[in-house]
């Protein structure tokens, strides 16, 4: 450096303080074990706070239409029931329409004559089938069987029913049997204190091991004390 | 310990082409073309053809079957699925100015903006006619719950994707590892995991699942997809990739490596990064991606973006056991458990 030569304070890469902590460790080169385990508790937080927002909507909806609502129980499972026709009537009655009308049987391979809409079933062919229920339970349930066309009733099992999205206790007390008529008899019990919720089960054909079906039983909420004087 | 542990490294490969081609059948079947061809239905079909990996429909049809659902409940839907990850790749193509998809040029390269935008309209909304004829084979009370799941996927997708192109509009640079992530949830993870799950447990439960269900899973096996997919751009096989490599850079894009670099770099640097992140794409010079290269290497970026992507992977595991292990045992359960390491190990 030259005699005459002022020196100068040296240009600084940093004019105010760090005050966020984190940019302080990921500043640098080489991630740690460290960084990369705030950045997967960072990916937990987000995800957490996404479903509790969405759960706040997802109960702001259901407040709403539960204040909004009279319907108990009975009138839910009336609703299922209800749906359940209609559902069957509307594809009924869209078969009739693309079948020309009239009282025709529906074939078991016929294709509707859609033009644009490929490979689209036909209505399935109903058989006759009973299902009898046998339900012990304080509270309503709603139970729903979805068995494959080519499963032998004769010869199914299920084991314990898991609940679909909590930790609560599965369902234990539940027996297919085959009933007297060539039905199936569902015999299911509730204890009194099994959590409210949606448990799932698969039905085995035993005769292949292989799955046949499923079981699904929502269990309600006990209804409060105002609910029941509401109804009053 | 899951199933998967004992899985043999093909099994995800095999049940993607087995599923992959079923789903496909279908897709082709709904797009048989008819005219216009030469201004429409040609171009709508030309991105189904191109092949692909078909994940997004083997997920379907594998999630249906873990539930207990036969093969057939599930193909229609895998394919609504497979066309509306089809649209959305030609609307990307086009809002990122991309110039390649599965090693051909982009429809916008080769037809034109407008025409590729009608294309992808098209085919979004011809994606709906699968859903609607579920109504015949799964009954309208399912085919009802699939259709509102799918309205659920399509307002995240295009809040996930107006986030990263409003970043990249308004030149955000200060971004972090979690706006990453919230963006990625939205954007990527919900229709390419979450969706397909949650209409494969439909179809095999005759049940709308809570609201929660497979997100947490989807999530982060989405976020390990989605970053290593981003990985590959720049250290991947272009061919066997079939983007051109550091498309990324070339278009500003905020990956996590981008934001890790922002971050980690000096104010100089930083200062640097966004004058040049603020210039449209076609003043970029290749000087200007390969200092952006450097700086990524200076900093190992790459080496923390790859060890996040096998953290969330991880995660991803143990969600999964938690969803799948009350299951019984089968080769669709084992399939959906072995996909965060596929995610991993994929070319």
């Amino acid at each position: 450096m030259e005699a005459n030569e002022r020196k100068r304070r040296p240009v600084l890469e940093r004019t105010k303080p760090i005050r966020n902590w984190t940019n302080a460790v990921s500043v640098g080169p080489a991630s740690s074990g460290q960084q990369i385990g705030q950045d997967v508790q960072n990916a937990n937080r987000v995800i957490e706070e996404y479903m509790s927002a969405g759960r706040a909507t997802a109960q702001r909806f259901e407040a709403a239409s539960r204040a909004a609502s009279v319907l108990g129980s009975t009138e839910d499972i009336a609703q299922r029931v209800v749906r359940a026709a209609s559902d069957s009537m509307s594809l009924w009655l869209e078969f009739m329409a693309r079948s020309g009308g009239g009282l025709v049987q529906p074939q078991k391979d016929a294709v509707p004559p859609l033009s644009t809409t490929p490979n689209v079933p036909a209505a399935p062919a109903i058989e006759g089938f009973q299902v009898a229920m046998e339900v012990d339970s304080l509270r309503p349930v709603t139970v729903s069987l979805d068995l494959r066309s080519d499963t032998r009733r004769s010869e199914l099992s299920i084991g314990r029913l898991h609940p679909r999205d909590s930790k609560a206790t599965p369902l234990k007390d539940v027996e297919i049997r085959a009933a007297s008529r060539g039905g199936l008899t569902v015999r299911l019990r509730v204890e009194p204190d099994q959590p409210a919720g949606i448990y799932h089960g698969v039905m085995i054909d035993e005769r292949t091991s292989l799955p046949a079906g499923t079981m699904s039983v929502e269990i309600k909420r006990r209804r409060t004390t105002s609910a029941r004087k509401r109804r009053r | 310990m899951s199933a998967a542990a004992g899985s043999s490294p093909d099994l995800v490969p095999e049940v993607l082409k087995e599923y992959g081609a079923l789903a496909r059948t279908q897709v082709d079947a709904y797009l048989a073309l008819r005219e216009p061809r030469r201004h429409l239905y040609e171009l709508v079909a030309d991105y189904p053809r191109r092949g692909g990996r078909m994940l997004r429909p083997s997920l379907c049809i594998a999630s249906a079957r873990a539930f207990g659902a036969q093969l057939n409940d599930a193909v229609t839907s895998a394919a609504a699925i497979e066309m509306l990850h089809n649209a959305l790749l030609i609307h990307d193509d086009i809002e990122d100015e991309s110039d390649r998809r599965r090693g051909l040029p982009t429809l916008s390269a080769l037809h034109g903006v407008p025409a590729a935008l009608n294309a992808g309209d098209a085919l979004a909304l011809m994606s709906l006619q699968p859903l609607l004829d579920n109504r015949l084979s799964l009954g309208p009370g399912v085919a009802l719950d699939i259709l509102e799941e799918t309205v659920q996927t399509a307002r995240e997708s295009v809040e996930g994707q107006a986030m990263e192109l409003g970043w990249r509009r308004d030149n955000i640079v200060d971004l972090d590892v979690i706006d990453y992530l919230l963006m990625i949830l939205k954007k990527t993870c919900w229709y390419t995991i979450i969706y397909p799950c949650r209409v494969g447990v439909i179809i095999g439960t005759r049940l709308r699942p809570q609201s929660s269900s497979f997100v947490r899973f989807g999530f982060f096996l989405g976020a390990a997809f989605q970053i290593q997919d981003d990985l590959l751009n720049l250290t991947g096989d272009e061919q066997a990739y079939g983007k051109e490599r550091d498309g990324d850079l070339w278009e500003g894009k905020r990956t996590l490596m981008m934001i890790r670099l922002f971050r980690g770099s000096t104010p100089a640097e930083r200062a640097q990064l966004a004058v040049l992140l603020a210039r449209p794409r076609a003043d970029r010079t290749a000087a200007d991606i390969e200092w952006i290269r450097d700086r990524m290497a200076a900093y190992r970026v790459i080496e923390y973006a790859q060890q996040l992507a096998n953290a969330l992977a991880g995660a991803a595991i143990h969600e999964a056991a938690i969803l799948l292990g009350d299951l019984p045992d089968s080769r669709d359960r084992r399939f959906i458990e072995a996909l965060p390491r596929w995610v991993l190990e994929r070319t």
